[in-house]
């Protein structure tokens, strides 16, 4: 049981950890949810259903965000803010300095400002690349379902007047090219 | 064809767009999409910047949790290890742990499954709530029968009438109604001291046993409500 545990940590841990990265600003909480979400596979691990082990792990990461999100938002929004700061700069992992591509920038933090289910439905299908049924399962929704909110999450991006502005920036610099 | 009628055809157009982006147009539809996109420059623009978007977060990193945090899973779900950590580790890691002890068929008895059960089901102060009140109601409910049957509040009444207590008895009774008069007054103590065991019982019940269930129910109540508002429907 711990060999197979061990291996599902190896299996999934990229997609809970991503999930939980594209909705909270700081690696260290996104850190905390996985960890949350592992001892939680592990407790229930004899009554889980195997065949939807990545569904069930989704489910509870999708749980977890929430909670974690409420719970901040209980705080005093200052302090939590200076915190995520410190947090922040004290961080350099490979993950923030890909993002310091502006695009890239922008864009993740347009997603993590879109509303829920929008983020998820999102980054497990665009960022991800998971499949309709695994979205569905963990969501408890249907395929249409799934569909118009992924659909309107794309449209909120595309919303973004700091994704467009840098859009456009790109768009005629390269017109300046040719 | 008139400016606004334009206007429909390209929102209507634009919707498609993240269909189109999928290839989940069927023949007809993709025909009509790409020969408006042709001809029309701004629905033109709105594909580039949303067939760029796309692109871009499809190129988004994937992120990946520390290796700290592996390590402290991997010793979580090793039973020396947590059995180590238990002081500091929280209850709940140790229980998963210790669930798997658990499935050990020999040497697990009732009451250290009756443990086991408050330790992963219930918070540890609702836990223990509820423990001291089984253990409570238990003594309060036991305590008379045991008690009680072999000693009467008041002891109960002899009749003797022989020797000097037969010349006691006044000239007005016989001894016949005497010992009758005895044996209803045994009747009548027996049904006291009867009330007063049911009185102690109920004044018990009362006092002690239902305020300790009502704050059992009441933080179950707590425990159950809180947090759960607005969750997703999940296995957990």
């Amino acid at each position: 049981m711990q060999i197979e545990f061990q291996q599902a940590i190896e299996k999934h841990r990229q997609r809970v950890v991503t999930l939980a990265r594209y909705s909270l600003r700081s690696a260290a909480d996104a850190d905390d949810i996985a960890q949350e979400v592992f001892v939680k596979l592990w407790q229930h691990w004899p009554k889980i259903d195997h065949d939807k082990q990545l569904p069930w792990l989704l489910r509870v990461t999708h749980n977890a965000i929430i909670d974690f999100i409420r719970r901040r938002k209980t705080r005093n929004e200052s302090i939590d803010d200076a915190v995520d700061v410190e947090a922040q700069a004290a961080e350099q992992s490979q993950f923030e300095v890909l993002e310091n591509n502006q695009l890239t920038a922008s864009l993740t933090d347009a997603i993590r400002q879109l509303d829920e289910p929008f983020r998820s439905i999102l980054v497990m299908r665009d960022v991800q690349g998971l499949s309709y049924a695994d979205i569905e399962e963990s969501l408890d929704m249907n395929a249409s379902q799934v569909k118009v909110y992924l659909h309107r999450a794309r449209r909120k991006l595309r919303a973004d007047p700091q994704l467009r502005l840098r859009f456009e920036e790109i768009n005629s610099s390269g017109d300046d090219v040719v | 064809m008139s400016r606004s009628s334009e206007q429909t055809q390209c929102y209507a157009m634009q919707l498609q767009i993240d269909t189109f982006l999928d290839g989940e147009l069927d023949g007809e539809q993709q025909l009509a999409f790409v020969g408006h996109v042709a001809e029309c420059g701004g629905c033109a623009h709105e594909l580039r910047y949303a067939q760029h978007l796309y692109e871009s977060v499809l190129d988004l990193p994937k992120a990946d949790c520390s290796d700290a945090l592996i390590d402290n899973l991997v010793a979580i779900s090793s039973q020396k290890r947590v059995q180590q950590h238990e002081g500091h580790e929280g209850h709940r890691e140790k229980t998963g742990a210790l669930a798997e002890t658990s499935r050990q068929p020999s040497r697990v008895g009732f009451f250290t499954q009756l443990d086991q059960f408050f330790r992963d089901r219930l918070p540890l102060t609702i836990g223990f709530a509820a423990l001291s009140t089984l253990v409570i109601a238990v003594v309060i409910v036991m305590t008379p029968r045991v008690d009680n049957a072999p000693q009467p509040l008041v002891a109960e009444v002899t009749p003797d009438l022989s020797g000097e207590n037969a010349a006691m008895i006044p000239a007005a009774f016989n001894a016949a109604e005497v010992r009758i008069a005895l044996e209803e007054l045994n009747t009548a103590i027996d049904y006291l001291n009867r009330v007063s065991r049911q009185t102690e019982t109920m004044i018990g019940e009362r006092f002690v046993v239902l305020p300790l269930q009502q704050n059992v129910n009441s933080s179950l109540r707590r425990a159950s409500f809180s947090g759960n508002e607005d969750r997703q429907a999940g296995p957990i």
